[in-house]
């Protein structure tokens, strides 16, 4: 069930009608377990095992955690943290990445000539998985720390891996956020729902009308970049650039606002990622939830920065790795998590030079224009092997990008150059300004309430017709 | 353009309310930004503000819902369906048409069937040549399904000059009624799962609700209605999309007029059609569906249908001619047999009669078991011409 659907549409007012009639919190995190569920099953009923699977495994380890640290049994757990984990990470595993090992395998084998067979077995990618594993090894990996450190119940676990608005794509929430504000129910005021609006009326302006208003050129010209000139690929790059920023964001403020319209606070995701004049920050800015993620319970264990020099290198890259091949198993990904991690890397050890300004509000215009511009370009190309389907592809579009390439005898494509602009430069430069210079209220929210409603019937008056996926549902 | 300038002029509005609210967000340790959101107090859920704002988002739907009936009308965002320019087809025919006194218009509405069964210009030109002065609108459309059909007659009538209307008024307008049994049983046949018209939604039209409803209280009991649950969320969120106006100006912006849209439509054969003999010349009567209860109660609703259909024409329609096509499946065969038994008193062609199958035998004839191929359709049209011929006079002269 999509967020952008006519059944969701119908399915969330029936589960927030249920959740705010009923007056217990044990009830209402009850319906919304149900109601998760429903949503989970809406796409494929079979995996909602392997969904309960996920959380009482994880619902056992963090009790036998928490047991055995009581008993001052150090040891024992982290034995269990780490069975803990591996199970989840053997689940990720198989289900996402044990075609892709096996395709390699075979192209491996039929290159000394063993064999040349046809995969035997396929996997089916349920959607969501590598979210809510991520927050399965995070809720044990907090207990462990002492994060969490009380007895959460099984209904409690089952909320905070399948809770609906987050299941499916995040954001990675993490258990110390999300678990204490399931211990006593939720209150909801008019604030509470302007806030909540807000939200999803601009998550849905990014997805339905931005990024699903871009969507068909970019499809066009990556189906067959080889036929396509450099301006029409550089176009289409940025194209993507704009659209999975709208997809993405779009999809994570419409969580954050159905969340808010439960109660639930989730943290935010994206925190205008193009106005990064440093790589550094872009990741700072961008799906903060899975960056924050990786630094926290990657690179910080890894041994972050405390290292010397060429193991914090070493660790920002295998970081990056790391989070390029969650994305998908793909060898496109394993590229873009490189290409990031290593271009990370050089930034830091730039960074590192004496006499270096890292902090940008000491930095002066030229240096902030030109972090911009370097930054934002190195995204940009960045986003290629990210969109390509094939490596082929991907090196198509960079050729044809670098080369300039010029194509004849292919029937024009018009640029649609308003969408691609516009949206993007007001979100980046106005609507940023806008959000970082709160005033004193001046509405009631009831009646900034009226207002969004009335901005909310405004965007469907412009929202594109058909179902689109959201991007990051394939991860 | 328009949704870029649209959407971002949007966004800057929602980014500006926001800025004069008291927003807050919550960050990834969360922490949030002020303070005030932890602070909040059990007493803070007493907030009445919670009410105002349902009602004050009621209230904005509700104007929202009122002004678009006259700013936004349906009808210009779906000009490009297959049901609008059907009708532009049927009015352009009818205005080439000259007018003559004492003259019949024939309104032909019906599914697939007809539109491949009935040739309305071959109908219209032998009843002429027969005296017979009849002008044949044939507004059937392949897949419609029955509110499509409703809205069809409704973008047809809703087109006509008030000289049309004059027209009509002055004439012996008949409204074709098809007989069907796969969709007389079925008020809900095809509604969300329409191969032709994919994307017509201008049928789920907020007006025809109340038809839609009335027709399903007919057809329906409640354990029945528990049943099509998938098709009524389909259905109330097809009504919710274009109360509200979803995706209005994308549709607008696309919905240049193409090509007419012609009423019959043949068809050639299916290659997977391959029929072992001759079409039957008849079928056992089936032991449970002939039973005196099985027929009435499915089809008690298709009343309900009928005098909607008919009441677009607002008293215009001076009778109603109904009619079967021929099919190669049993219950067809029979519930027209049924139909032709059950309403003595209704002006019935009966297209399953022994006298019209033993003409349509041959296989090639067909297109698939239920649709006549363009061979086919011309000795039904022809059998149907000698039925109006002997039913409505001829003008002298």
């Amino acid at each position: 069930m999509l967020f952008n659907s006519a059944s969701f549409l119908l399915f969330l007012p029936v589960v927030l009608a249920g959740y705010w009639l009923w007056s217990g919190n044990f009830g209402r995190k009850l319906i919304l377990v149900i109601a998760s569920c429903f949503f989970y099953a809406a796409w494929d009923w079979r995996f909602l095992g392997l969904l309960g699977f996920v959380v009482v495994t994880t619902f056992a380890a963090s009790r036998l955690i928490l047991y055995l640290k009581g008993r001052g049994a150090r040891v024992q757990s982290l034995v269990i943290l780490w069975i803990g984990i591996g199970v989840q990470l053997a689940v990720l595993a198989f289900f996402k990445y044990f075609n892709f090992f096996e395709d390699n395998l075979i192209t491996l084998l039929a290159g000394f000539g063993l064999s040349s067979a046809a995969p035997i077995v396929r996997i089916l990618l349920p959607v969501g998985i590598s979210f809510y594993t991520f927050h399965a090894i995070t809720l044990a990996v907090d207990t462990y720390r002492g994060k969490v450190d009380t007895r959460v119940s099984l209904l409690d676990v089952a909320l905070y891996i399948a809770f609906f608005p987050q299941l499916v794509a995040g954001p990675i929430v993490r258990a110390m956020v999300f678990l204490p504000q399931l211990a006593t129910k939720r209150l909801v005021i008019g604030e509470d729902l302007f806030v909540a609006l807000q939200a999803i009326v601009t998550g849905f302006l990014y997805k339905v009308v931005f990024s699903d208003s871009i969507a068909p050129f970019v499809d066009k010209i990556f189906a067959r970049p080889a036929d396509y000139s450099g301006s029409l690929l550089l176009a289409a790059t940025f194209g993507f650039y704009c659209q999975i920023y709208f997809d993405f964001n779009g999809y994570s403020l419409i969580a954050i606002g159905v969340s808010r319209l439960f109660g639930y606070k989730l943290p935010d995701n994206f925190n205008y990622p193009y106005a990064a004049t440093s790589l550094g920050s872009f990741w700072r800015r961008w799906h903060i939830s899975l960056s924050s993620w990786l630094r926290d319970y990657l690179y910080i264990p890894l041994g972050g920065n405390r290292l010397g020099v060429a193991k914090q290198m070493r660790n920002l890259i295998v970081t990056m790795l790391l989070g390029g091949i969650w994305h998908g198993a793909s060898w496109n990904f394993v590229i873009w998590g490189a290409a990031h991690g290593t271009l990370l890397a050089i930034e830091r050890f730039w960074q590192l030079r004496p006499g270096t300004v890292s902090n940008e509000k000491n930095r002066s215009v030229a240096a902030l224009a030109s972090g911009w511009l370097v930054t934002q370009t190195i995204v940009l190309l960045c986003w290629i092997p990210f969109r390509a389907k094939t490596l082929a592809d991907s090196l198509a579009v960079i050729s044809g990008i670098f080369t300039w390439r010029t194509v004849m005898g292919v029937p024009p494509i018009s640029i649609p150059l308003a969408l691609l602009v516009l949206p993007i430069f007001c979100d980046t430069v106005f609507v940023r300004l806008l959000r970082s210079q709160p005033r004193k209220p001046l509405l009631r929210p009831e009646f900034g309430f009226g207002l969004l409603v009335l901005c909310a019937l405004a965007v469907g008056l412009i929202t594109k017709t058909g179902l689109r996926s959201f991007i990051y549902f394939q991860f | 353009m328009t949704v870029g300038v649209l959407g971002t002029f949007l966004l800057l509005v929602v980014a500006l309310l926001g800025r004069w609210s008291r927003s807050t967000r919550l960050t990834v340790d969360g922490s949030t930004e002020r303070l005030t959101e932890l602070a909040r107090t059990p007493l803070a859920a007493e907030d009445p503000a919670r009410v105002r704002v349902f009602l004050i988002a009621l209230g904005v739907s509700l104007l929202w819902i009122i002004g678009a009936r006259f700013w936004l009308p349906l009808s210009l965002a779906y000009r490009n369906t297959p049901s609008a320019q059907l009708a532009a087809f049927c009015i352009e025919h009818l205005h080439q048409s000259p007018p003559v006194p004492g003259e019949y218009i024939l309104i032909i509405e019906g599914s697939s069937v007809t539109t491949r069964g009935v040739d309305g210009a071959a109908l219209e030109r032998s009843l002429r040549a027969a005296g017979i002065p009849v002008t044949v609108i044939q507004l059937s459309l392949s897949g419609a399904n029955h509110l499509e059909r409703l809205q069809l007659l409704q973008n047809f009538a809703n087109s006509l000059s008030s000289s049309d209307w004059q027209r009509l008024r002055g004439s012996r307008l008949i409204l074709g009624h098809e007989v069907q049994a796969l969709y007389d049983r079925d008020p809900l046949l095809n509604y969300g799962n329409n191969p032709f018209t994919p994307t017509t939604l201008a049928y789920s039209n907020p007006d025809n609700l109340p038809t839609l409803i009335n027709w399903m209280t007919n057809r329906y009991d409640l354990r029945e209605l528990w049943n099509r649950r998938s098709e009524l969320q389909l259905i109330a969120t097809q009504f919710l999309y274009n109360a509200l106006r979803i995706s209005y100006l994308q549709l607008w912006d696309t919905a240049n007029r193409a090509a007419l849209f012609a009423g019959f439509q043949p068809a050639p054969k299916r290659a997977d059609f391959q029929p072992v003999g001759l079409l039957p010349i008849d079928f056992p009567p089936d032991p449970i569906l002939s039973g005196r209860q099985a027929y009435p109660r499915i089809t008690r609703w298709t009343v309900a249908r009928d005098a909607a259909f008919r009441s677009i024409f607002k008293g215009t329609v001076r009778s109603e001619l109904f009619f079967s096509l021929p099919g190669w499946l049993s219950y067809e065969f029979n519930y027209d047999n049924w139909w032709s038994n059950a309403h003595p008193t209704q002006l019935f062609f009966n297209g399953n009669r022994p006298q019209i199958r033993t003409r349509l035998r041959e296989p090639r004839l067909w297109n698939d078991p239920g649709h006549l191929a363009n061979s086919g359709a011309e000795i039904y049209t022809e059998e149907l011409v000698q039925f109006l011929k002997g039913h409505w006079p001829a003008q002298p002269g």
